[in-house]
């Protein structure tokens, strides 16, 4: 049936994170490969950081995903914004212990001398922005160490730039930027999204007058362009079951991409 | 699940608003084009109406005059004979009232303007043609004269070029001779000879080239001259002796080419 097809279409661009949707593209593929590279390295930080919806918890997912089965790494998606908890997390991960009470981070240490590992752990940490500079600070001296090595994710705005100088510039031996997509790799990127899931026919959809379009709403943003498109895919599927005659199967059509602008917010009406 | 028809219209209105400045802009120039253009359409239209023959204006004035005139007398005489002098003021009245008619009937003047505003084009027409006919008066005198004036110069240059080459020659000569009496220059005497060749002195010849022979004997031109001028002077064998010394000396082709012409009389 062929509105399985927008049907599928659609959820190929649900926002989730998940190392099965990373798409490989040319200049994501090289940051990657380097990202991959200084993990290895004897580093004591990375930094990851870029705009909001620009890929870096998919990156850091993806880093995982690979890496995870060869080294001991260990990826916070959500931050632990309680030190304790943090702690306390840490040593259950690193040691196998659980701790009932309070653990700070001088418990911590000594918990860190007194037991020896056999490598380097690597602790991702996402959306670093959201930790206290206290915690923060408390993560670097535990990076000076050399015993844990962390790579952490970070939004790039004035604010969030205060706290990477603060307490990272002299520390971090890596900093990688992600930066929005082109208009040519935000095409395969679409494209190859598509196809990921089959949806063979959507993807010979989009046009080089629709991909301009998409790119001028969204400015090769990944996560707005997955919004963008979730919702043309939930409109086209409305129009195939209730009004059919309405749509063009060849092509996308620019109406239906300015009224999912719409719906998303991307365009005020 | 998202409600189409209300995001169809808001696709509506953010269509309108994004066209807006355009339609704007767009009616704005079309306006300020239509303030500027339209008085001007109107007043060529009036033209165009004013260029109508005056003869059929004429004719249609004259018809509704006419007309006009008529019901006048029509309605006069039916006044009169409805009120049959009932109140002599009235009919003072009513005949003001059918010379105020005959006042308003259509006025003529706009003929007299027409004869006088309209044939501007025309008018221009005819001056140009008035200057044409006048330039190309002028022009033809101009060129007469220009003709004229050439025949007189050119004859002037011709008795002029004439006179100047007799002189040049003479003049020339003397002043070599002057120059080669100066310098004892041998070229200046082989030019003397040579000169002298062609005007058929050939006794001058001889002597200058013989007198080139005494300063420099291995100038060709000299030997060739001077026993050309001896051929001319009667002297062949002498000629023929002399030539048959230099090509001795020189092998000059020329020299035996001059020796066999004179030998077999082709060279007289």
């Amino acid at each position: 049936m062929k509105s399985s097809i927008f049907e599928n279409s659609k959820n190929s661009f649900l926002d989730n994170v998940n190392a099965r949707d990373y798409v490989h593209l040319d200049k994501v593929s090289a940051i990657y490969q380097s990202l991959k590279s200084s993990v290895q390295k004897p580093l004591k930080m990375i930094l990851l950081y870029g705009k909001p919806g620009t890929g870096k918890s998919m990156f850091l997912e993806k880093l995982y995903h690979d890496l995870s089965e060869s080294q001991k790494i260990y990826l916070y998606k959500t931050p632990l914004l309680n030190e304790s908890e943090f702690f306390k997390t840490l040593a259950t991960d690193l040691f196998g212990i659980s701790y009932q009470g309070e653990l700070n981070f001088t418990q911590f240490m000594l918990i860190l001398n007194d037991n020896k590992l056999e490598e380097t752990p690597v602790i991702f940490l996402d959306e670093a922005q959201l930790y206290s500079s206290v915690l923060m600070e408390k993560i670097r001296l535990l990076s000076d160490t050399r015993k844990i090595k962390f790579v952490i994710t970070l939004h790039k705005t004035n604010q969030e730039d205060l706290i990477a100088k603060e307490h990272f510039q002299t520390r971090i031996w890596e900093s990688i930027e992600l930066e929005n997509s082109s208009m040519s790799e935000l095409k395969s990127y679409i494209q190859k999204k598509l196809m990921k899931t089959n949806c063979f026919d959507t993807a010979s959809m989009f046009n080089k007058k629709s991909i301009k379009l998409i790119y001028k709403l969204t400015k090769g943003n990944y996560r707005d362009t997955n919004k963008l498109l979730y919702n043309v895919f939930d409109i086209y599927d409305w129009y195939y079951n209730n009004n059919p005659s309405k749509i063009n199967m060849s092509n996308i059509s620019n109406k239906i991409i300015e009224m999912s602008a719409i719906y998303t917010g991307l365009i005020n009406d | 699940m998202i409600n189409i028809y209300e995001l169809e219209k808001k696709w509506l209105r953010y269509k309108i608003k994004s066209y807006l400045p355009q339609i704007i802009f767009i009616t704005i120039i079309i306006t300020i084009s239509s303030y500027y253009i339209l008085p001007y359409s109107i007043k060529t239209i009036k033209n165009i109406i004013n260029i109508v023959p005056s003869d059929i204006l004429k004719n249609q004035n004259t018809k509704t005059l006419t007309q006009n005139k008529k019901i006048i007398i029509e309605n006069n005489t039916s006044i009169i004979n409805k009120k049959t002098a009932k109140d002599d003021k009235s009919l003072q009245n009513i005949a003001k009232e059918t010379d105020n008619k005959i006042v308003l009937t259509p006025s003529l003047n706009f003929i007299d303007t027409l004869e006088n505003t309209t044939p501007e084009y025309y008018k221009k027409k005819e001056s140009i043609k008035k200057i044409v006919v006048k330039n190309t008066k002028i022009i033809k005198k101009k060129i007469q004269k220009q003709k004229e004036v050439k025949q007189i110069t050119i004859k002037k240059i011709e008795k002029k070029s004439i006179s100047i080459k007799r002189r040049n020659n003479q003049n020339d000569i003397n002043y070599v001779i002057k120059r080669f009496e100066n310098n004892n220059d041998p070229q200046l005497s082989l030019f003397l000879s040579k000169k002298y060749y062609e005007m058929k002195k050939y006794k001058k010849a001889y002597n200058y080239a013989l007198i080139t022979n005494k300063i420099d004997k291995n100038i060709e031109e000299s030997w060739l001259i001077f026993s050309k001028s001896l051929v001319k002077l009667n002297k062949k064998n002498m000629s023929i002796k002399i030539l048959k010394r230099y090509i001795q000396q020189s092998k000059s082709n020329q020299a035996k080419i001059l020796l066999n012409d004179i030998v077999l009389g082709k060279f007289q």
